[in-house]
C-alpha cells in the first residue's frame, strides 16, 4: 500500500511543502488510520513524503508516532517505511523518537527506503547488534533464526528474543516461528 | 497621565540583556504613561517586541495607551517599517514625512515585519503557514550570511514549534519578528517571538509529576527533556534548541522573573555556555530570542 502524504494534505486543503502543527497531523492521522485498516496482514505501507519538506515535531508526534504505535499494537500486523524523506524531516523524526524512547521507556522505529544520516536504512535507536541484523536482513530479504545466530555469533535463544523484539517493533516481518523477512 | 514628567526610555534596546533595564523601570513607565524616546539610538526586534508587551501590559492593567513622546527619526522610519505602529498599542501624534519613510523594496527584505500570532489555534495555525511561506520567499535575503544548505529548513520548524507554544500554553496571543542587521563588522539575525501570557513555570504549576530548583531550571530542563504542561511530552523547547546548537547561535528565553541564555558559539571552545538568571524584575509571559552572528 502506498500513501502519497502530497496528495493527502492536497486532499486535506493543506498547503505544503511543509507539514506542521499537531492538528494538522491528528488530521492526518484520521485520514490515514482508515488507510491502515484496509492492509492485510503483513502488508507494508509506504509513507511517500515526495515534495514535503518540513515535518516538525508536533506533527510528527500526532501522525507518525501514533501511526507506528498503532501497528505495534493493533491486528493484523502491518509494517510502515517511509520514502523520500527530506534531511530535516529525518532530523526531526530522529528526535521525536529518541526523546520517546528515552522518556516513555519504550523504543520506536520505522524502516526508510533510502539511507539515513545514521548510515541506516531505519530511524529510531536500535543496539549495535539489531542494527547489524537490520542491515542483513535488507540485503538477504529473508533469514532463520539459525543464519543470523550463525552471522552474529550469538546463541539461538537471545536472537530468537531480539527478532521478535524487532518483530514488535515492525522492523521486521516474521512469516513462521524462526523465519523473517525484511519490511 | 503626567505629560510633563515622562520617562526618559534609557538608549537600552540593543540586546535582550541591556533591554533589562528598561524592564527595571517599567512600573515608572506604567506611572506616567509617557515614555520619552529621545535618548534611543538603535532598536533591535526583542526590545522592540518587548516594548510592544510592555504597552500591551499597561493597556490590560489600566485601560490606557502609553504615550510615545520625541521618537528620533530614524527610530520612528523602522518602527513603520516594522509595523510596529499598525498595532495600535503607543500612541503617537508625531507624524512622519512620507518621503521620509523606509521603502519596502524587495531589496530591503531582510525582515519580517512585527506579525501578531493569536491565541486561538484554528486561527493561529493560518497565521503561522503565512509567515513561515513569506520566511521562505525572503529567506535567502534574511539569511545571505549563512550559509547551510538545512538553515531555511531549520528556522521554519523553530518558528513552527515556538508559535506553537503560544496558543497552547501561553493563554494569550503573541508576536513574531525576524532581522538581518549589522553593527559594525558583524552581521546579526535574530528572530523573536514573544507572549505577555502566563509564562513558563505557571503553566507547570498543574503538572506535579516535573521537579525544578527555579523558575530558570524550569527552563533549563524544557530545552534539554521533552516535558510538556499539557500532554506526556513536549518536543518544541527541546527540537529549537538541538537546532540552535547545531547552527552554534544564541537561544536566549525569559520568563516572568528567570532567564536562561544558552551561547552555543561558545560550547565547542570549552567556554562556559549556559547562563541561569532568577530574581530578574517580573515581566509577564514568555519572550524568546534566536540569534545567529557572522
Amino acid at each position: 500500500m502506498e500513501v502519497n502524504v502530497s496528495k493527502i494534505a492536497g486532499e486535506l486543503k493543506i498547503k505544503t511543502p511543509d507539514l506542521i502543527t499537531r492538528s494538522i497531523g491528528r488530521a492526518f492521522y484520521e485520514k490515514v488510520r482508515k488507510l491502515l485498516r484496509l492492509a492485510g496482514s503483513g502488508e507494508t505501507a509506504i509513507f511517500d513524503l515526495e515534495r514535503i519538506v518540513v515535518m516538525d515535531s508536533s506533527f510528527i508526534d500526532e501522525f507518525l508516532v501514533a501511526s507506528v504505535a498503532d501497528t505495534m499494537r493493533l491486528e493484523p500486523d502491518c509494517f510502515i517505511k517511509l520514502r523520500n524523506i527530506s534531511p530535516i524531516s529525518e532530523i526531526n523524526i530522529d528526535l521525536v523518537f529518541r526523546s520517546y524512547s528515552n522518556y516513555k521507556n519504550k523504543r520506536i522505529a520505522v524502516i526508510t527506503d533510502g539511507i539515513c544520516q545514521n548510515n541506516s536504512f531505519y530511524i529510531g535507536q536500535l543496539t549495535s547488534e539489531e542494527s547489524d541484523i537490520v542491515e542483513y536482513l535488507r540485503i538477504n530479504r529473508s533469514v532463520s533464526t539459525e543464519e543470523i545466530s550463525n552471522f552474529t555469533g550469538t546463541g539461538l535463544s537471545d536472537i530468537d528474543q531480539i527478532m521478535n523484539g524487532l518483530f514488535a517493533l515492525r522492523i521486521v516481518k516474521r512469516e513462521a516461528p524462526g523465519l523473517f523477512f525484511a519490511v | 497621565m503626567t505629560v510633563d514628567n515622562p520617562i526618559i526610555l534609557p538608549n537600552k534596546l540593543r540586546d535582550p540583556f541591556l533591554f533589562e533595564e528598561v524592564i527595571d523601570i517599567q512600573e515608572g513607565i506604567y506611572r506616567n504613561s509617557v515614555i520619552d524616546l529621545s535618548k534611543i539610538s538603535f532598536i533591535e526586534p526583542y526590545s522592540m517586541i518587548s516594548l510592544l508587551l510592555l504597552g500591551k501590559n499597561h493597556i490590560r492593567s489600566k485601560g490606557e495607551k502609553i504615550k510615545m513622546i520625541n521618537i528620533p527619526i530614524s527610530i520612528h522610519q523602522y518602527f513603520i517599517r516594522m509595523d510596529f505602529l499598525k498595532t495600535g498599542i503607543f500612541e503617537v501624534s508625531e507624524k512622519i514625512n512620507k518621503d521620509m519613510l523606509l521603502k519596502r523594496s524587495p531589496l530591503s527584505r531582510r525582515i519580517i515585519e512585527i506579525t501578531e500570532i493569536p491565541n486561538k489555534e484554528r486561527e493561529s495555525i493560518v497565521v503561522i503557514t503565512d509567515v513561515i511561506s513569506l520566511f521562505r520567499k525572503r529567506a535567502s535575503n534574511i539569511l545571505k550570511y549563512w550559509i547551510s544548505d538545512r538553515i531555511i529548513d531549520y528556522f521554519v520548524t523553530v518558528i513552527s514549534e515556538l508559535c506553537q507554544n503560544i496558543f497552547e500554553h501561553s493563554l494569550d496571543s503573541g508576536y513574531l519578528a525576524m532581522q538581518t542587521y549589522s553593527v559594525g563588522k558583524e552581521n546579526i539575525f535574530r528572530l523573536v517571538i514573544s507572549d505577555s501570557g502566563i509564562g513558563i513555570r505557571r503553566s507547570f504549576e498543574e503538572n506535579i509529576n516535573v521537579e525544578y530548583s527555579s523558575p530558570a531550571g524550569l527552563m533549563e530542563k524544557a530545552i534539554f527533556t521533552p516535558i510538556s504542561s499539557k500532554r506526556e511530552f513536549g518536543y518544541g523547547l527541546c527540537q529549537v534548541n538541538e537546532i540552535v546548537e547545531r547552527l552554534r547561535g544564541t537561544l536566549f528565553i525569559r520568563s516572568e522573573n528567570a532567564s536562561i541564555t544558552a551561547l552555543y558559539h561558545r560550547k565547542n571552545k570549552g567556554a562556559p555556555f549556559l547562563f541561569l538568571k532568577n530574581n530578574l524584575s517580573v515581566f509577564c509571559g514568555t519572550q524568546i530570542s534566536i540569534s545567529l552572528g557572522g
